[in-house]
């Protein structure tokens, strides 16, 4: 059991899924600063991949400064910093780039698209900005 | 682990995997000596009816019969199903990526055939042997024998497993096995009415033949029918070697350079031109007596010299009475009958013979026999003694006015130098003794001594005294009196030729 | 280091050839998949690199041995496990333990019973009692408790059920992989080697058509999905567009490039910049039904 969603589609390199996942949930705080990450094997096991993929994914977020490795602790989430506004769009980008082909193709404007994104924050969220 | 490690680690785990069998086999070989150890297996079979109790003169065919086969059939079939269990030629078969020797495998197979069943066997025949007070070098070459006639059909055993799936596959390729060998044998057969015997190298020759096999085998690794082919046919050779296996039983009764000749007097001829009966003297006085055992016979005439088809046969001239031990009074009449042989010619020979033949000239080989005692028994039912290899036994005694009857049991395995010895009724205290006549036999049997290639001969015969003779009238001189048997034993042989003219 | 290689490997059964100038290397520390239809020839080229089987021409070595002449000390660092190998049903799997441990000097018993408890494997019960998943399972346990260099495995998943899959990859895992235990797999389905393995082979009628680490063949075999313009006719199907589909206007096909966009690059230049294109890495499976599917002539592995 991971404690952040991952499922693994084929057509998209693993290790990049498993990544991008693992950005998400750190960023969006649901892994929280000083939470324990699964270490490779257990990463291995759990979405039972090869331990090299598992070892990529881990040293990609390490490199990223999502996580820390502490020798004889183990991997946890870093609790230094706190992503950006900008980095935490970069995770969108590959949504909205997806979102915009499809509505090109529907044969909507950009405002179109915009006016759709605001009612259904409405509909979801409230008013709240 | 090392090779000698891993031989015995494959060992354990195969003697675990067929406990059951090795103990069906060691109850067996148990059962079996036991029965000979107390005197069941020689019988007579006494079976206790109702209303009456019938004797059958015959060995224990459980014992005799029986047993060595079940015990050489569990012992194949145990080796086939251990072979089985680590197959060489499956190419996906377990052992085979395993960090273990090939040559280790089959070694440990093969030191358990010799170990746990070969050589179990051999010291219950031994154990039997040595009841009987059989000569020691007798046993040594018996259970040599048996030894190697043993291995090579367990040779065989694991060749035909070794080339076969399972059990199943087994029996069929020892059925084709025996069909083969069936076919080879009338063939062999051929050869051994011309004369022709198999060398005993082929016995070696088989298992060296089996030995390489069995590690190209093991080795190889390949299955398919060019294997199985090979298998069977050094599996074939393998049985046909057992049967050439040297019986080592050595003479060891010297030659000399001359002895008593022999004289030779041509009788009148017989119902037809084929018996020409001769008489046989020889010149001797001592105790001995003297077996002509014929090799060639020639014809001589005015055409020259005709050499007739071989006729092995023996003639045995001299001294009746055996001496045994002491002074003694024979109660039987003189006897006057001369020692006879034929002049058998065949048809092919006929002609040459008629062609005005002056002589014939006998050559063969003279053994001198010397009696020797083999047991002296009281003179009643159930009296029996072990000496020599030989059981002897009373199963019977009568006597009335006319005839003084004996029926004793002999009971033996192969033995050469061995006749059947004469048989003596004396009483020492009255200084008397009766020589008797062999009748036929009541029985014959013959069985087999834990395996069947040591086999046991038994015959249940009947010693009378001659129905001229006077015998003794009153009960106490049979009360007092003993059953001797005397061998003649061979002590010395010797070439010779005699002449005799047949005109 | 290459752990495994194989060279000009030719093997015939009878007048069948099964292997044909295979080529083949697994790096030290791989789990290499090697894939196939039934029949291609993977049992034959894995019975070979075990040497139960003696190639008609050519070498195959494993740890730098040729697999012809392996002695017990290569065959005690190199473990095998197939489908319907024979295991002595007579022994109860703790007898079987106990009578291999001897034969390895680097069996791990702590492995071999942590291995027994993931697999629910009963030491007390008799082989032959085992179901095919249970089997499969000990013979994994069997192979993996001496701690190989060198693990070669022949069908492992095919016929298992779910349940029986999931814990031998999770066994095969559990104690492989991060200690250069190089791993060489063969199977005709895809299922689990998707995310296992880093190298994959593709062998078709005794020929590995090829060979690459998994991220490469992720990049260069590339799905793509088109809408035809109408005022375009394709013409002749360009023969390096594998498993092609159409409907209607619509198009589907597998194409091998060195990277996405040089395949879009490509598909444009055939059809126009208008033309409506959509690309992404074909999966694994996609790769295999390509492969298999493909007419191209039979061919010397493609280099990785």
């Amino acid at each position: 059991m991971l404690p952040f969603v991952v499922s693994i589609e084929p057509g998209k390199s693993p290790y990049r899924q498993i990544v991008y996942a693992a950005t998400k949930a750190v960023v969006s705080g649901e892994l929280g600063p000083g939470a324990p990450f699964p270490s490779v094997r257990e990463l291995s096991q759990a979405l039972k991949i090869n331990p090299n993929t598992a070892q990529k994914v881990v040293a990609e977020l390490v490199r990223d400064g999502l996580l820390e490795v502490y020798p004889g602790v183990g991997t946890v989430v870093t609790s230094k910093r706190r992503a950006s506004a900008s980095e935490r769009r970069a995770l969108l980008s590959s949504d909205v780039e997806a979102l915009l082909v499809d509505a090109k193709r529907l044969g909507l404007t950009r405002d179109d698209v915009v006016g759709a994104i605001d009612a259904r924050w409405t509909d979801l969220f409230g008013k709240e900005g | 682990m090392n090779w000698v490690g891993q031989v015995g680690h494959v060992s354990a785990k195969d003697i675990r995997y067929v406990r059951w069998p090795i103990l069906a086999l060691l109850a067996a070989l148990g059962m079996g000596t036991s029965s000979f150890l107390t005197r069941n297996a020689f019988g007579p079979l006494v079976s206790t009816g109702a209303s009456s109790t019938t004797v059958t003169l015959a060995m224990s065919e459980a014992t005799v019969t029986w047993l060595p086969l079940v015990i050489v059939v569990v012992g194949i079939l145990a080796i086939a199903s251990l072979v089985q269990a680590d197959r060489p030629l499956q190419a996906d078969s377990f052992w085979t990526t395993l960090p273990l020797a090939p040559s280790a495998v089959v070694v440990a197979k093969l030191l358990l055939a010799i170990v746990v069943i070969t050589t179990p066997s051999l010291v219950a025949a031994a154990i039997v042997l040595t009841r009987l007070h059989t000569p020691s070098g007798v046993v040594l070459a018996l259970l040599m024998h048996a030894a190697l006639v043993h291995l090579l059909l367990l040779l065989s055993t694991i060749i035909v497993a070794a080339v076969t799936e399972d059990l199943k596959g087994f029996v069929t390729g020892a059925v084709v096995l025996f069909g083969c060998l069936i076919i080879a044998m009338t063939g062999i057969d051929e050869l051994l009415s011309h004369g022709i015997d198999l060398p005993a190298g082929i016995a070696f020759l088989a298992a060296v033949a089996a030995l390489v096999v069995l590690t190209v085998l093991y080795r190889g690794r390949r299955s398919g029918n060019r294997q199985r082919v090979i298998g069977l046919a050094a599996a074939l050779l393998a049985i046909i070697g057992a049967t050439a296996v040297p019986r080592f039983q050595i003479s060891s009764v010297p030659m000399r350079a001359t002895g008593p000749m022999l004289s030779l007097k041509f009788g009148a001829p017989g119902q037809t031109s084929m018996q020409l009966p001769f008489v046989v003297r020889v010149n001797d006085t001592s105790m001995a007596r003297f077996a002509f055992a014929r090799e060639r016979t020639v014809i001589h005439g005015e055409r020259g010299a005709v050499s007739l088809t071989p006729l092995h046969d023996t003639i045995v001239v001299g001294r009746q009475f055996p001496d045994i031990g002491r002074p003694i009074a024979w109660l039987n009449p003189p006897f006057d009958y001369p020692a006879l042989g034929q002049l058998a010619i065949s048809p092919a020979d006929l002609r040459a013979v008629e062609q005005r033949a002056t002589s014939a000239e006998l050559s063969g080989v003279v053994s001198v026999l010397r009696p020797r005692i083999l047991t002296t028994l009281p003179l009643r039912v159930g009296a029996f003694a072990e000496h020599d290899g030989r059981y002897v036994s009373i199963y019977g005694v009568s006597h009335d006015s006319n005839r003084v009857s004996v029926y004793v049991q002999l009971v033996s395995p192969p033995l050469i130098e061995r006749r059947p010895p004469q048989r003596v009724i004396a009483n020492f205290s009255r200084g008397e003794a009766m020589l008797l006549n062999e009748h036929p036999s009541a029985g014959t049997g013959s069985g087999w001594i834990v395996l069947p290639w040591i086999s046991v001969a038994s015959s249940f015969d009947q010693f009378a005294t001659d129905t001229r003779m006077s015998v003794p009238q009153d009960g106490s001189w049979y009360a007092g009196a003993s059953l001797i048997a005397v061998d003649w034993i061979p002590t010395e042989r010797y070439n010779t030729s005699a002449t005799m003219r047949l005109r | 280091m290459n752990a495994i290689e194989v060279s000009h490997v030719s093997y015939h059964y009878g007048r069948v050839t099964a292997l044909r100038d295979v080529e083949l290397t697994v790096p030290e520390g791989a789990l290499y998949a090697l894939l196939g239809p039934n029949g291609s020839g993977k049992t034959t080229l894995l019975q070979i690199l075990m040497g139960l089987r003696r190639a008609a021409s050519g070498r195959a070595t494993v740890l730098g041995v040729d697999a012809a002449h392996f002695s017990t000390a290569d065959r005690s660092r190199i473990g095998y496990v197939a489908e319907g190998q024979v295991l002595p049903g007579w022994m109860r799997i703790s007898e079987l333990e106990a009578y291999l441990a001897p034969l390895y000097q680097t069996w791990d018993s702590r492995l071999a019973r942590e291995l027994s408890d993931r697999f629910a494997l009963d030491p007390a019960r008799r082989i032959r009692a085992l179901s095919r998943g249970e089997r499969m399972k000990l013979g994994l346990l069997c192979a993996l408790a001496p701690r190989p260099k060198a693990l070669i495995m022949d069908e492992p998943f095919t016929g298992m059920d779910a349940l029986v899959k999931d814990d031998l990859v999770r066994g095969l895992l559990a104690s492989s992989g991060a200690e250069g235990c190089t791993i060489l797999l063969c199977s005709h389905d895809i299922g689990e080697l998707e995310l296992l393995a880093d190298w994959f082979g593709f062998m078709d009628r005794g020929a590995v058509r090829l060979s690459a680490p998994m991220d490469q063949v992720r990049e260069q075999f590339v799905r793509v999905d088109l809408t035809l313009p109408d005022d375009r006719s394709l013409g002749a199907v360009p023969a390096e567009w594998m498993s092609v589909e159409t409907a209607g206007r619509r198009m589907g096909f597998v194409v091998r490039a060195e990277s996405q966009n040089a395949a879009r690059h490509m598909v444009q230049t055939r059809l126009g910049e208008t033309a409506d294109v959509q690309l992404r890495e074909a999966s694994l499976r996609e790769v295999f039904v390509a492969l298999a599917s493909h007419l191209a002539t039979p061919s010397p592995a493609e280099a990785a």
